[in-house]
């Protein structure tokens, strides 16, 4: 065997210069969906096929979000702190109905629309922003399309749900948050860097915005003295929004089986983009 | 006349808007006397017995902001010719809303994980979150909210389990539900809802023979009242792990005294009786109460009064 696969968790990352490391990798894999832990541009100009997982946790991810945007709105986790500290009756939180508050979705792939269905579900009345979708298609699914500065302005939850590039880097920034009601809460299960985090730290501090929910961080994991630990209103979670029992297992299970297809000279399921030289 | 409001957090000017135009002025007063006051406007912590007539006796009419009414007088009020009106389904939608927020927030974990996270633990494993499409949810009862909440449910791909003793298979099944024996949804559910109305036959019904009947990885979610629920047995199964959570938002003495145990038991999201609100439910209560009240002055029926006056 000339050649070797070489396999990265979504924590590890791989460097663009591969190959200078390991002249006979022909094919790199993440087990993950989001894949920019790959140097994939730079490695399949070299002839590398990179792979990552297509849709394998995109329900959980659904789910996650529309469980810290329903907990927001109810002030849930924020209210059980209360009652800890000897608190009782929901007023200094102010508990918010689901039913007809308005969700907006910046980012309507397979995610952003498994996140509108469940927000319909709720009563919610659901809104998306992405320059790739037509209006038709939001419709279909009881979501109607508007622009990312009516989104921002009039939603009671804004919820990120696009891929990292480096065009929507910082996507949520300081006139962003400006831009949002005071009263209004953001979720943010994709990337961390797609929120400017001191950006972020200081629309909490100074009531720019209600609260917010963040599954991700500029750095994972984060440091111990991670400034959002100290914010008020902010729901942190470990990176877990991709997670169940089954989900966990499949992004394995699927990468092998397309390293199996590989190997049977099949065309992989989660290539990223065709290699230099195989088409 | 008179309309006497006796809870100092009862939004005045919209009692007045509602009853000035009946002919009466609006006050606040802890004091209920007169011969000139015709209704009163309490809350649960506001006691009305038929006492009040010896300093009120031209009192026609007692409004209170809550659905429960155990703080009135009501049979021996209407003996006397007073009618007792409380509000009903001002909240519904609340309950349910909240009752989905932290079913939603078991299976995912999230109320633990924030905990964990801010303790430097990383990835979900300790608090391993669940789906919730596809999950069993438990419905205990069926009445109006645990209606709404069952359609909610189904709509985001639960499955819906319901036992009742009174409904009827067809109607569950109307609503997106499966109609069980209590003993079935118990041993089924990853997720058991405690929505039936506190009566006689509901005491207790949650006892520790129920609960040893769930599943090890199920929790309880119980936004009705404590006392369906046997609580000191509910905080065994919490400890011996025997359940895998709960969420409460009602305890057995609200508020909650400093000693109650629950606030040291695993895996409880306790909330301060919370499910009801949202600034739409929070009006609705006194303006329904309020508009009762000025029905009996106007010479009409109540919409929600209990008892029918003498």
């Amino acid at each position: 065997m000339t050649w070797s696969p070489c396999s990265s968790a979504p924590e590890q990352t791989i460097p663009a210069n591969l190959l200078e490391l390991a002249p006979n990798v022909r094919l790199v894999g993440t087990c993950s969906t989001g894949y920019d832990n790959i140097p994939a541009v730079e490695l399949s100009a070299q002839g590398v096929m990179c792979l990552h997982v297509k849709s394998y946790c995109d329900e959980e991810v659904a789910e996650h979000t529309v469980t810290l945007a329903a907990n927001l709105l109810r002030g849930v986790a924020q209210l059980d702190g209360f009652v800890r500290e000897g608190g009782w009756w929901p007023y200094p939180r102010e508990p918010r109905r689901l039913a007809g508050s308005r969700l907006g979705i910046i980012g309507f792939g397979r995610i952003g629309r498994l996140v509108a269905v469940q927000g319909d579900a709720l009563r919610m009345e659901v809104v998306a922003f992405d320059e790739f979708v037509d209006e038709a298609t939001m419709q279909s699914l009881g979501v109607q399309k508007v622009d990312l500065d009516t989104l921002i302005e009039t939603s009671d939850v804004v919820t990120l749900h696009a891929p990292l590039l480096p065009e929507t880097q910082h996507l949520m920034n300081a006139r962003r948050f400006a831009q949002m009601r005071d009263d209004a809460y953001l979720v943010n299960c994709a990337r961390g860097p797609l929120v400017d985090h001191v950006a972020l730290g200081d629309a909490l501090r100074m009531g720019v915005i209600a609260g917010a929910a963040i599954d991700v961080y500029p750095v994972e994991p984060p440091p111990a003295d991670e400034p959002a630990f100290g914010w008020p209103n902010l729901i942190v979670q470990p990176h877990s929004a991709w997670y169940s029992a089954e989900a966990s297992l499949a992004p394995y299970r699927r990468q092998i089986a397309d390293l199996a297809r590989f190997l049977r000279g099949e065309e992989p399921e989660g290539l990223i983009m065709q290699p230099e030289g195989t088409r | 006349m008179r309309v006497v409001v006796i809870d100092d957090t009862w939004p005045l000017d919209r009692a007045r808007a509602i009853l000035e135009p009946c002919g009466v002025t609006v006050e606040f007063n802890t004091e209920i006397a007169g011969d000139d006051v015709v209704a009163v406007l309490t809350y649960p912590g506001g006691k009305i017995g038929v006492d009040v007539l010896d300093a009120a006796p031209n009192l026609k009419a007692v409004g209170t902001c809550s659905t429960g009414f155990d703080h009135l007088a009501v049979d021996a009020l209407a003996e006397r010719g007073v009618w007792c009106c409380r509000v009903t389904h001002f909240c519904d939608v609340e309950v349910v809303d909240h009752t989905m927020a932290l079913i939603y927030a078991v299976l995912r974990g999230v109320v633990m994980l924030d905990g964990l996270v801010r303790e430097g633990t990383w990835w979900p494993y300790p608090r391993a979150p669940r789906p919730v499409r596809g999950s069993i949810l438990g419905v205990v009862g069926f009445g109006a909210i645990s209606h709404g909440l069952i359609q909610t449910a189904s709509a985001v791909g639960m499955d819906v389990r319901v036992a009742s003793e009174h409904a009827a298979a067809g109607d569950v099944a109307a609503a997106g539900g499966t109609l069980v024996p209590l003993d079935d949804l118990l041993a089924a559910a990853d997720v058991v809802a405690i929505m039936t109305s506190l009566t006689d036959r509901t005491r207790g019904m949650i006892d520790a023979a129920a609960i040893a009947k769930m599943r090890p990885d199920a929790y309880l979610v119980n936004t009705a009242r404590a006392a369906i629920v046997d609580h000191l047995a509910l905080g065994r199964a919490l400890e011996a792990g025997a359940i895998a959570g709960a969420a409460l938002d009602v305890l057995p003495v609200e508020p909650a005294p400093a000693d109650e145990p629950a606030l040291t038991w695993p895996n409880t999201i306790i909330q301060p009786h919370a499910a009801w609100y949202s600034a739409e439910s929070d009006r609705r209560s006194f303006d329904d109460a309020a508009e009762d009240v000025a029905r009996v002055l106007r010479g009409e029926e109540p919409l929600n009064g209990m008892s029918s006056p003498a």
